[in-house]
């Protein structure tokens, strides 16, 4: 324990990484995943083949292996990425692969009358998407959303084995060093810490986004009850 | 090193890359089958009523869902020989798969199982079965209908998890590539090839998810 209080510069410095590699990933995630539900559901074929597949194949190839192979072959054709800059474009093609899943569901989960009653009242296709559909169709996405940030998270430890020096592989230069200048620190305790410091960030992305679930799910309860049968909403609130 | 795809050193370097394909599912299958041991136990332990047995059960999905996969991988290689339990690559790989798909397997089968109707306990109850007769032979059976689905989608991707292993050097086959790759600098072949191989063997896999689900969906009489 206390050659974890010794270098727990360094590893903070680590767990900043982390957390800068989260914020990027999730950037580019969003980003990505926006433009592909928008491919998905383009009224062109030609759109929406290539993203269908894209997504797909994302989604099917292990993301370790779409990591190494970015940071491998990129060089390869003549792109310089620093081993960052491939977690991120890893991370964030997969990220948004699976958000943009997220994403497609969500919108479909408008009913289909709303975007005809909008139309029908003159609304221009973005006002539509604007004002009708993206404020409802946040309510399906927020959740799972924040579901994937989480396995976001903890997949930017794999920019541990290309070399970014983030919670992980702080953990392991800390270990390496300890065991060659005195005497070593227990792999046991230190994995340990780094797994609860995980946990304590997870946790509470999971928390919140089952709290989200349980709010925003609350407004169609109550409208459903209040359709159904008035006497419910009176005992749900007793 | 040409610029062009290199064909015949990807039939080459097929039988090796095979090999490593060999080790991914020997891997899996194994870490699937002590999964699914896992997650039932873990669900009759969730299902138990009993604070005390639910509660680790609670504790072990959630601390499973919410740490990263590799580090879990590097606990088990790297930290636990420190209080003497030493496990060689191939077992921790196991372990390390079959404890984050149990944590899955769990909520799928306490999903499957809370599923089945009152009214078929009720049934059970008034043919005068046992506790554990209604269980085994009437839930369990019921219950892994409405499971399987999710629990064939997160064996699938404990195949794909597989690929972590690479991490603590076992053999299997995107530790081939890469090992190759180490050597002769041939990415873009054998990232294509393993990527091929991967999504040949995860799509037709979820095909035959999707065939088994559509069997197990048609009712009792039409069979």
């Amino acid at each position: 324990m206390n050659a974890i209080i010794a270098n727990r510069d360094v590893l903070l410095q680590g767990l900043g990484v982390t957390l800068a590699l989260t914020v990027c990933v999730l950037v580019v995630a969003t980003l990505l995943a926006s433009l592909l539900a928008a491919g998905m559901m383009a009224r062109s074929k030609s759109l929406r083949l290539p993203a269908r597949i894209l997504v797909e194949a994302m989604r099917d190839i292990p993301l370790f292996v779409t990591v190494m192979m970015i940071y491998f072959v990129a060089p390869t054709i003549g792109i310089a990425l620093d081993p960052f800059g491939a977690t991120v474009a890893g991370l964030g093609a997969w990220g948004g692969a699976n958000g943009a899943i997220i994403i497609r569901a969500g919108i479909l989960a408008v009913p289909k009358g709303q975007i005809d009653a909008s139309a029908a009242l003159g609304l221009h296709r973005l006002q539509i998407l604007r004002l009708v559909v993206l404020p409802q169709a946040l309510r399906p996405i927020l959740p799972p959303y924040l579901g994937l940030a989480t396995q976001l998270v903890q997949a930017t430890s794999i920019g541990a084995l290309i070399g970014v020096r983030e919670l992980l592989k702080t953990a392991q230069i800390v270990i390496e060093r300890a065991t060659i200048m005195d005497g070593g620190l227990s792999p046991f305790t230190l994995y340990g810490v780094v797994l609860i410091v995980y946990f304590i960030i997870c946790f509470a992305l999971s928390l919140a986004s089952s709290r989200l679930e349980t709010t925003l799910g609350r407004h169609e309860r109550l409208a459903v009850e209040k359709r159904r049968l008035p006497a419910l909403k009176l005992l749900a609130r007793s | 090193m040409s610029d062009a795809f290199d064909w015949t050193y990807l039939i080459e370097t097929m039988p090796a890359l095979l090999r490593g394909l060999q080790m991914t599912l020997l891997v899996s299958v194994l870490a699937i089958a002590i999964s699914l041991l896992i997650g039932a136990a873990g669900a009759a332990l969730r299902l138990s009523g009993r604070p005390l047995l639910e509660w680790p059960a609670r504790a072990y999905v959630s601390f499973i869902r919410n740490t990263p996969l590799l580090v879990q991988l590097f606990f088990i290689y790297y930290g636990l020989p420190a209080i003497g339990l030493r496990l060689s690559a191939f077992w921790s790989g196991v372990l390390c798969l079959a404890v984050w798909g149990g944590s899955y397997h769990l909520e799928s089968f306490r999903a499957g199982y809370l599923s089945v109707s009152a009214g078929t306990k009720e049934a059970a109850n008034a043919l005068a079965l046992k506790a554990w007769q209604y269980a085994l032979l009437i839930a369990l059976p019921i219950a892994l209908r409405t499971a399987l689905p999710s629990m064939l989608n997160t064996s699938i991707a404990m195949l794909k998890n597989s690929a972590y292993l690479q991490a603590i050097g076992l053999a299997e086959m995107t530790f081939v590539a890469i090992d190759r790759i180490s050597l002769e600098f041939r990415t873009i072949e054998l990232f294509a090839a393993i990527c091929v191989l991967y999504l040949v063997l995860v799509l037709s896999l979820s095909a035959a998810a999707g065939r088994l689900e559509q069997h197990l969906q048609r009712p009792f009489l039409a069979r």
